[in-house]
């Protein structure tokens, strides 16, 4: 098991660099004047020439990415360039929100499809599984920022249950803070959620026609036993495997909502920053979205190597 | 005499029914779509302040919006937009993922179908929106932007599973018999392998295009799409949000399309999955849904 933590820990570092390498030279292709580009047209000389040295556009690249990695790595993400605050304590400002968003998001998204995803997998073809199918063929088709959009309109606008939007931060206590994130984690579940009951669907459904539910049956198990003992478990894999999956679509769904419930987030953090050429801004929160994926996806890969041990030898 | 015969949807089988609902839906909306270039209601851009947030009567049958621009004119115009940004960034995923999937499989170099997965690894890490905001922040907002980000974001899952799917049939006797009979290893992929994991790639297509026409919404509802005066459901929504509590039409049409078309796009889908892999449909309505 170390073994198999420490490959997959090589792979998280080694997509990481890759992805380093990729978020940097493309930015670094922009035609033209990184430096014009962010202060606009209108920039006097002398500004210029100052952004110029603060972003060390007179080095080249290769010096450039690596000042940059280095301060990364050792926690200076540089200067914001419309907050004029250090970038680091705006990422973890914003992170505070959109973390606990999609992890809020996803207890969501498994507290729907476990018990639906369950029900319909184990009674397959009946009554009960054709209405969920039907609702889920809807949720997979929902655009998340639409339904948000309708839930504001229902439950702010119509009921005032809640505020359109905004939030009044952790300070509030926990409770406050939850009650605020809930619409938008909602919002985010749903559809996500459709796709994780089908997956766990079909998983079980596969897992009813394996031999070893039959030997089950066999020595007088009912249908719901056997697969309530042995069944489980396996179809827990695929489950896993798409829940990994979903947490970045989550991650990247965050920006869309977070825009739509005006939650001051990463996401919104980085349509301002486009709308402002904050550069370095852009650059330091499209790594951090990418070290949050392939994060998840290997903690992911070791729930998954705990779960079936097969998955723990390397691959031949 | 004439024999009269139930109606052939009702008998069809499932496949086909799904196939004919999902059809017409997506026929019904190109349709709009392509009669648009032609013809709308009224210009989707002609404002008329005096006449805004209209909810739908005989005169503007969707409404108008809050500048009074006529819904389903600007509905009509943006459904060209919508569908051709989905489907070149599915065919951009297809282009590059398929014969690097097809390469990963068959050249027996283990370090180099190593380097393809991990740089599809590496590209997945990126989710079409984040790619696209990257893309936006270093070239601007547009709909070749857009198109290049979903058409990214789609080259490792079309690399993944045709890799998947060519493995298979890596080792199949045919595939044997074409190199005894002196075939080379490209002409076999192109022959034998890619004519059958054809089923299994056009599948993952029509998955990708509905996830598409989600993506490139989410995007120009965060302007990082089509730009002005150019309409888009997305937009549409985005500026449908103040305006909610006054004229909830303008969101609730928008949406629906998109939904609307999402399903049309799903229900072909499943269609398709139920004729081409017909002995896994048949284990009691199998359905899975592969968000790759």
């Amino acid at each position: 098991m170390a073994g198999f933590i420490l490959r997959r820990l090589g792979v998280l570092l080694l997509t990481l660099f890759i992805s380093s390498v990729i978020i940097f030279a493309l930015l670094e292709v922009i035609p033209g004047d990184p430096a014009l580009t962010m202060l606009g047209i209108n920039a006097t000389p002398e500004t210029l020439t100052a952004l110029r040295d603060e972003l060390g556009l007179n080095a080249n690249a290769l010096s450039r990415y690596l000042s940059w990695m280095g301060g990364m790595l050792t926690g200076d993400f540089g200067l914001s360039y419309t907050y004029r605050t250090p970038v680091v304590e705006l990422l973890a400002d914003r992170m505070a929100i959109t973390l606990p968003l999609a992890i809020y998001a996803l207890i969501f998204t498994v507290m729907i499809a476990l018990p639906f995803g369950f029900l319909a997998g184990a009674r397959a073809g009946k009554w009960g599984d054709r209405i969920i199918l039907f609702l889920s063929q809807i949720g997979i088709a929902l655009p998340n920022f639409w339904f948000a959009l309708l839930l504001i309109f229902i439950f702010a606008i119509q009921l005032g249950w809640v505020s359109a939007g905004g939030f009044s931060g952790w300070d509030k206590g926990l409770w406050h803070g939850l009650a605020e994130l809930t619409l938008p984690a909602i919002a985010l579940a749903i559809p996500q959620a459709t796709i994780l009951l089908r997956v766990l669907r079909s998983a079980l459904i596969d897992i009813t026609h394996q031999d070893y539910i039959r030997t089950a049956r066999a020595k007088g198990l009912s249908r719901d036993q056997a697969l309530w003992r042995h069944g489980w478990r396996n179809a827990l894999i695929p489950v896993v495997t798409i829940m990994g999956m979903q947490f970045s679509f989550l991650i990247a769904g965050a920006i869309i909502i977070e825009n739509v419930f005006t939650l001051p987030g990463l996401g919104r953090l980085m349509v301002q920053a486009i709308g402002q050429r904050d550069i370095i801004l852009v650059e330091a929160i499209i790594l951090m979205m990418v070290l949050i994926v392939i994060t998840v996806t290997f903690i992911t890969d070791v729930i998954y190597a705990l779960i079936d041990p097969r998955l723990r030898r390397p691959k031949s | 005499m004439r024999v009269w015969r139930i109606s052939p949807f009702l008998i069809a089988s499932a496949g086909r029914r799904n196939l004919i609902s999902g059809g017409v839906i997506l026929g019904i909306i190109s349709l709009a779509g392509l009669i648009s270039f032609f013809w709308t209601p009224a210009d989707p851009t002609i404002m008329n302040i005096s006449n805004r947030m209209q909810p739908p009567s005989m005169a503007a049958w969707l409404g108008t919006d809050h500048f009074g621009r006529d819904i389903l004119s600007q509905i009509m115009a943006a459904t060209p937009v919508t569908l051709s940004v989905a489907l070149v960034g599915v065919m951009i995923g297809m282009i590059g993922g398929i014969p690097l999937g097809l390469m990963a499989a068959l050249i027996h170099k283990p370090f180099f179908d190593h380097v393809l997965t991990r740089g599809g690894d590496v590209l997945f890490a990126f989710p079409a929106i984040i790619m696209a905001m990257l893309l936006t922040a270093g070239f601007g907002a547009g709909i070749s932007i857009a198109m290049l980000a979903i058409g990214l974001f789609n080259i490792p899952v079309f690399l993944r599973i045709t890799r998947a799917a060519a493995m298979q049939q890596r080792h199949m006797t045919y595939i044997h018999s074409a190199r005894l009979a002196g075939k080379s290893m490209p002409r076999i992929a192109c022959e034998h392998i890619l004519p059958n994991i054809a089923p299994v790639i056009i599948l993952q297509a029509s998955i990708q295009f509905s996830l598409a026409i989600l993506a490139e919404a989410g995007l120009s509802y965060l302007g990082l799409g089509a730009q002005p005066p150019t309409p888009s459901w997305g937009r549409m929504l985005a500026d449908s949000q103040t305006m909610i509590g006054l004229a909830p039409h303008m969101a609730i049409i928008p949406g629906l399309t998109i939904m609307l078309t999402v399903i049309g796009v799903n229900l072909i889908g499943e269609g398709l999955r139920q004729r081409l892999d017909p002995y896994r449909s048949r284990q009691a309505n199998y359905v899975e849904m592969d968000i790759s």
